[in-house]
């Protein structure tokens, strides 16, 4: 999935080291790539950033930088260090390139879509259909979901759990650890279990689906 | 003519859960959600001991698709929570097989879903009875 591209200053000098920062969606992602095309003339750059793993290769007198792997995205700049003396532009332009999704990725989205065609009743227990607000914030609680299997390594997947009040559940464990993210509307009801075992759980906080990352790195951490 | 006695759940008895399809997980076992306890001050369950082996089918038959679960009568009382019977006229012949969960209408959804998960603990302890087939 191409990104518009992002045109970001840099503080060039002949020999030095400039910085950008990742134009990525927020999270870490893991094989998502950032294309970084630095206007310039013969310029060589020996090349590094600080996470991920950079390749290069010169065309028609411009710079372009692919870096890949571990790339956290909005949080700390990118650092790139070049040496030329024919630096002539004042800007580089970043856009970047998510991997393609995953096979669960693709069947959650796919569960989502399933739960939109719901009507009431839907389990013969009289449950009600799924609010639009609730779905959307299910969609982005997703996406994180989906950032955090791409990076973290964890080999667990949720499962993705639709309930009778027009509630959407991620229920996720991982080792010792359990979490639940009860989506509904626009609020996410978070509650974490450690030991898995335990009846009592051991933080519920009602938050924005965008602030689910702080949960999630618990669970993988 | 004597009234039927109440039948009396003890603590070893076994209740049966409907299984909804998306109650169980892609790798069998069952979810939370076979046990929320959000919508309904009363969760509808079967007493095992008045449901015959040989009737079984019939009694799937009243949920058709659906799976089941079940749990022992003391890991519900253990959370809080009572079972009772509840006679369900539309369960037909199986009527008096019906019970309810009951104890939670004034919690908090914290306190809600960790008696559900824990409910699916106890479930996926004993293993699911019986699948969805759709």
């Amino acid at each position: 999935m191409p990104h518009d591209p992002e045109s970001q200053p840099t503080g060039f000098s002949p020999l030095g080291i400039g910085r950008f920062l990742s134009v990525s969606s927020p999270g870490v992602l893991l094989d998502a790539q950032d294309k970084l095309l630095l206007h310039t003339k013969q310029a060589l750059v020996s090349g590094s950033v600080l996470v991920g793993v950079a390749r290069h290769e010169a065309l028609h007198g411009f710079f372009h930088g692919f870096f890949t792997a571990n790339v956290r995205a909005s949080s700390e700049p990118m650092q790139l260090i070049w040496e030329t003396n024919f630096v002539q532009a004042a800007k580089v332009y970043v856009s970047y390139t998510l991997p393609a999704n995953d096979p669960w990725s693709q069947s959650a989205t796919d569960e989502l879509n399933r739960f939109k065609g719901l009507r009431g009743n839907w389990d013969a227990e009289g449950a009600s259909p799924f609010a639009r607000t609730t779905l959307d914030s299910a969609r982005a609680v997703l996406q994180k979901v989906t950032d955090l299997c791409r990076n973290s390594g964890i080999q667990t997947r949720p499962a993705i759990v639709p309930l009778p009040d027009g509630s959407i559940r991620f229920e996720w464990a991982n080792g010792d650890k359990e979490l639940f993210l009860t989506v509904r509307k626009k609020e996410v009801e978070a509650q974490r279990w450690q030991p898995f075992n335990s009846v009592r759980s051991v933080g519920y906080k009602s938050i924005r689906p965008n602030q689910v990352d702080s949960e999630l790195s618990w669970l993988a951490g | 003519v004597q009234a039927p006695i109440p039948c009396q759940l003890d603590a070893e008895d076994f209740i049966l859960r409907f299984l909804h399809s998306s109650r169980v997980n892609p790798d069998g076992s069952v979810n939370s959600g076979a046990f929320s306890l959000r919508a309904d001050p009363e969760l509808s369950v079967a007493i095992e001991k008045l449901i015959p082996a040989e009737s079984m089918e019939r009694f799937c038959a009243l949920k058709i698709g659906q799976g089941l679960a079940k749990v022992r009568v003391d890991e519900i009382r253990a959370l809080g929570l009572d079972a009772r019977p509840d006679k369900e006229p539309e369960w037909g012949d199986f009527a008096d097989a019906h019970a309810v969960i009951t104890g939670h209408a004034q919690w908090s959804n914290n306190r809600k879903d960790e008696a559900a998960r824990a409910l699916r603990n106890a479930a996926n302890a004993w293993g699911v009875v019986r699948p969805p087939t759709k």
